[in-house]
């Protein structure tokens, strides 16, 4: 039942709903094309910003019928936006009001709205609303009426409008005669300003501006004048400058483009020199009358000036024209005004009697000269005046060279223009600079220039000279000048005075009578950082100091007072050490630096503005002082010096010890008896015959080699083909090394080995082997019958004709005595060479003891002093010495090798034997 | 300085004194503006320059002519009536002109419509003048009909 209920009352809503909307357009159907339900009052209203607004919205009584409709469901809207229902208020039934206390609350359209059932907005009406002000009353109003040609005036006025209206607001310039209203002026795209075209003179006008707009209209206040009085003329037009005869004038002349019936004119003239900016004015009363020309007085001779003029109305009122077109003139020639200044250059150089004068002068200034300079009039006076007549020069250039006697003399000169001549110029030429001169010259940069200034001296100067010259080493130093007064005490150089570059500044004093010395000065314009700094080098390095010299920087370079060099040094690792030096110092010696160190060193120079720094040296300080290495190789020079002369000394003192020791007595050969010691009659030597013939006893070791047969056993014959080679080698090399053997045995030498054997018992033992005894046990287990011996006991060095083989051939002759004798020792040479082949030997047999080569080396010596035999063996005879040596070892047989001592005992215990010797059954030559 | 002398006056010799001053300086303007505007006239219309001005008809002569003879309010009358004569005719001819003769010569109506005002102020400032004296304002009738505008 509920819901049915609900349903029903939501059917009856939508079916009231839209009965009323039926209704509301039917009604306005049925009334006309379009007939509201309702309107509002008043319709499309114009309102002023922030004033009161009351609206009323009126339904009508057929709606109301219809709709059921009633004013209190009214709803007010400004566009989309609900007014507060506060504002509304129901009148009656049909009436709804809305009041708007400020309307600058308000916007457009304000809409009147029935809420239909309490849910349903439908519009009734709606109005525009516009809002805005009235017009201000325009304030300031002035006029000014412009020329704009000779007949023609406009008369602009200008106002303050006043606030915006936001509305469509007109403004119009009234203005009436006192009989006659004038057509009104209408601004045109602006609502500040109006011109007027048809402007009348001398007849009062009253203006005035209106303003008006939907909300109201204002007025201005009303302003009289008449016209004339409000007029900005033209400026005259056509000005020309004509000069007079009078240098100082200039006539100027125009035309005025308004006449004078409508007004009379004052002007303003004004002038300049052309060069310059500044204007100058002619005196205004002297020109508060209607003219159309003037006479410009007091100007420079030959002075070019340029002329622009104003004018206004003659009583002042109105404005001034704008300044006419400038127009230039040129004053005529006058006599300059005064001399050129003066000076002088001496050369003394060719005589010492005569001088030759360089007269210089300056052209004068364009103010001075009054005219175009034709010629300088030049006069020479020598002084006394009596003693010569002047001379006259006339010159077109501004110098003069004289050649003149020593003296004082008198220079005057004159410019010419086509006037007429200047003031002369005076200069004394004195015969001495014996006057005071200027004092404390200081010059610097004062306001971009160079400033000069000295102290005078104290007599009266007439005038000073200053010259300046800018010090290079690319140029001369080319010499300005310039004049001061007798009066000033500095001066801003004249010149073109560069930046950067080193002036010489020279004052000179002038008298009446005489003249000073000049005194100078260096100074810059402006300083800079100089272009590089100074190249240093080493003169000098020593082990802690190093002098370190450079080159000045070049004038050009410098660019400023050097005030000082600072040297920066260091280690590649080490801190950079800063010393100042002064800048009239070209050396400075480092000290305190490390030994054996390379160090880098750098110079800047200093000026006021910075430093520059030049490029940077390296050098290496010495790992030795000075005296160092002398005071360590003089003494160790002389040590050795010293140990080789004690050694000399020590030598010769014991020259015998020595001479015993390295150089024995070699046996005289021809004293040998080797002939008696033949192997088929085996002789004992007798030991007395020895004692006899060595009587100082000189063979102090004897050496016994023993050899066993077994161990010649141990030795294969394939091992033993190193030792053969290295005897064949040894042959080759020293076959005419050794005479004994060779010579004994008539064919080549074969006493390396031999050799071998004394070198290494040389070297083994300070003493050295003599002889040595073999002892043969047996040869292939056989016993020989007896022990042969061999010795040689020649104490002659070889001979020469002994160590030449070919001296000696044929072996077949060695059955002579002569011949028959072997080396019993060899030099120290023979033996080192042969020992190392001896070494060579021990390692390539290394099964061989030790006692066994000395065995061989005995062998190979007794091989050389036995050979008896012809030449044909001996290239086998080596190897039979070996097959020898070797064969008592296979066969149990035992050679020994001993060593003997000095002693005799010694020598006794091995009888009859001074010399190694092999021997064989049937005799000592091997097979 | 006139201004101050004139400051201590009685305001109605000042204004005596300004009328005049503007009366004479306007009737200077308008002898020149005049002088140039017949030029223009005799060269559009063709006229022999050395046309006599002297008897224009319905222009009175110069009342100078009677010397000292005449007082000031006559003189002041005579001219009044001179200068609204000329009024007359130069509204004649700027018509004349404007609708005739030169319609596309704007320039030209421009003079004439200027010495027309000039001259129509001139004529009032003569007729100030003569109230001023405490003399009638003569009748327009005497120089004939009134011109209905000025402008």
């Amino acid at each position: 039942m509920g819901t049915v209920s609900k349903m029903s009352s939501r059917w009856s809503w939508v079916m009231n709903a839209v009965y009323i909307f039926v209704s509301i357009c039917s009604l306005g159907v049925s009334g006309g094309l379009v007939q509201s339900c309702g309107y509002i009052i008043p319709e499309s209203p114009l309102l002023t910003l922030g004033s009161n607004f009351t609206a009323l919205c009126i339904l009508n009584e057929s709606c109301l019928d219809f709709g059921n409709i009633h004013a209190s469901q009214i709803i007010w809207k400004i566009k989309s936006s609900v007014v507060p229902k506060e504002q509304y208020r129901v009148i009656n039934r049909t009436v709804s009001s809305v009041t708007f206390r400020d309307t600058s609350t308000l916007a457009t359209p304000l809409t009147c709205n029935v809420l239909a059932d309490g849910q349903i907005e439908q519009n009734i009406y709606g109005i525009a609303v516009t809002l805005g002000l009235p017009p201000e009353k325009p304030e300031n109003l002035s006029c000014v009426v412009r020329q704009m040609s000779k007949n023609k005036f406009i008369m602009t006025c200008t106002w303050n409008p006043g606030r915006d209206t936001f509305l469509a607001t007109d403004f119009c310039l009234k203005s009436q005669w006192p009989l006659e209203t004038l057509p009104d002026c209408k601004p045109k795209g602006v609502n500040n300003s109006c011109e007027i075209s048809n402007v009348q003179f001398f007849v009062n006008l009253e203006v005035w501006v209106e303003a008006k707009n939907a909300l109201g209209k204002a007025e201005s206040e009303h302003i009289n004048f008449d016209p004339v009085d409000i007029v900005k003329p033209l400026p005259p037009r056509n000005l020309t400058v004509s000069s007079g005869e009078l240098p100082t004038v200039l006539k100027l002349s125009w035309e005025n483009q308004i006449i004078v019936v409508e007004m009379e004119l004052k002007f303003n003239i004004r002038y300049r020199i052309s060069d310059s900016t500044d204007w100058m004015e002619v005196p205004p009363e002297d020109t508060a009358s209607h003219r159309t020309s003037f006479t410009v007085q007091s100007l420079k001779p030959y002075t070019k000036y340029v002329f622009s003029l104003r004018c206004m109305k003659k009583d002042g009122l109105g404005y001034w024209s704008d300044w006419s077109k400038e127009k230039s003139g040129v004053t005529s020639e006058a006599k300059p005004s005064k001399g050129p200044p003066l000076w002088r250059k001496i050369d003394i150089s060719h005589s010492p009697n005569s001088w030759t004068v360089h007269l210089i002068w300056k052209e004068l200034d364009r103010s001075e000269a009054n005219g175009i300079i034709l010629r300088y009039e030049v006069t020479v006076r020598a002084r006394p005046s009596l003693s010569r007549p002047p001379e006259k020069y006339s010159v077109n250039s501004t110098n003069l060279t004289l050649n003149l006697t020593n003296g004082t003399y008198d220079v005057t000169v004159t410019a010419h223009n086509r006037i007429g001549g200047s003031p002369p110029s005076v200069l004394l030429i004195p015969a001495s600079n014996s006057k005071a001169s200027v004092k404390d010259i200081k010059a610097y940069p004062k306001d971009g220039k160079l400033w000069v200034e000295w102290t005078a001296p104290d007599n009266s100067v007439v005038k000073y000279v200053i010259e300046w010259c800018m010090v290079s080493d690319s140029s001369d130093c080319t010499t300005e000048w310039q004049q001061e007064l007798g009066t000033s005490q500095g001066t801003f150089l004249k010149g073109d005075i560069k930046p950067f570059k080193c002036y010489l500044i020279t004052v000179y004093p002038l008298y009446t009578n005489g003249q000073g010395n000049g005194q100078s000065t260096k100074a810059y314009l402006q300083q800079s950082m100089p272009e590089k700094g100074p190249t240093v080098q080493t003169k000098k390095v020593g082990k802690a100091e190093a002098v370190l010299v450079w080159k000045p920087l070049a004038v050009d370079e410098q660019n400023g007072f050097i005030r000082y060099y600072t040297i920066l040094y260091r280690t590649i690792s080490g801190n950079e050490t800063a010393v100042n030096v002064d800048p009239s110092k070209t050396e400075y010696t480092l000290s305190s630096l490390s030994s054996d160190t390379l160090y880098m060193v750098k110079m800047e120079a200093h000026t006021d503005e910075g430093g520059t720094s030049g490029p940077v040296f390296t050098f290496t300080t010495q790992k030795f002082g000075k005296g160092e290495i002398e005071a360590i190789v003089v003494p160790v020079c002389l040590a050795f010096l010293l140990s080789i002369l004690l050694g000399v000394l020590f030598c010769f003192n014991k020259r015998d010890l020595i001479k015993k020791h390295i150089w024995p007595n070699v046996p005289d050969p021809s004293k040998s008896n080797i002939a008696q010691w033949s192997p088929q009659t085996p002789t004992k030597h007798n030991f007395s015959s020895k004692d006899q013939m060595y009587p100082e006893g000189s063979f102090t070791d004897v050496s016994v080699v023993e050899i066993e047969a077994d161990d010649k056993k141990s030795f294969s014959e394939q091992d033993l083909k190193p030792f053969n080679l290295l005897k064949k080698e040894k042959n080759t090399s020293e076959g005419h090394s050794s005479g004994i053997g060779g010579s004994s045995c008539m064919s080549s030498p074969r006493q390396s080995v031999s050799d071998s054997d004394e070198s290494e018992s040389a070297q083994n033992t300070s003493s050295t082997v003599q002889y040595s005894t073999v002892v043969l046990n047996g040869y292939r287990d056989q016993i020989p019958s007896v022990q042969v011996f061999s010795r040689s006991e020649s104490t002659q060095p070889l001979l020469d004709s002994e160590e030449k083989p070919e001296d000696n051939p044929g072996g077949g002759e060695s059955a002579t005595p002569r011949q028959q004798y072997f080396k019993q020792n060899s030099s120290q040479d023979e033996t080192s060479t042969d020992g190392s082949h001896f070494e060579r030997a021990k390692q390539v047999t290394p099964p061989i003891n030790e006692e066994d080569l000395v065995g061989l080396t005995q062998l190979q010596i007794s091989d050389h002093s036995s050979q008896p035999c012809g030449s044909g063996q001996e290239k086998n005879k080596p190897e039979s010495a070996l097959a020898d040596v070797l064969s008592p070892s296979t066969e149990g047989q035992i050679l020994r090798l001993e060593t003997m001592g000095i002693n005799t005992a010694t020598v006794d215990e091995v009888p009859k034997s001074y010399m190694p010797q092999t021997v064989r059954q049937g005799g000592y030559m091997p097979q | 300085m006139w201004v101050p002398a004139l400051a201590e006056q009685p305001p109605v010799t000042l204004q005596h004194h300004n009328l005049c001053s503007h009366a004479i300086l306007l009737a200077g303007k308008i002898r020149s503006n005049v002088a140039r505007l017949l030029e223009s006239y005799v060269e559009r219309q063709g006229l022999d320059r050395t046309i006599s001005l002297d008897s224009v008809e319905g222009v009175p002569g110069p009342a100078m002519e009677q010397g000292g003879e005449l007082t000031v309010a006559v003189r002041l009358g005579a001219n009044l009536q001179a200068y609204r004569a000329l009024q007359t005719l130069l509204g004649e001819v700027l018509e004349e002109q404007g609708f005739h003769l030169t319609p596309l010569d704007m320039d030209f109506h421009a003079s004439i419509q200027s010495i027309l005002l000039q001259v129509a102020a001139l004529a009032y400032q003569l007729e100030e003048l003569l109230v001023l004296l405490s003399h009638s304002r003569p009748a327009w009738e005497a120089a004939g009909p009134r011109p209905s505008q000025l402008v």
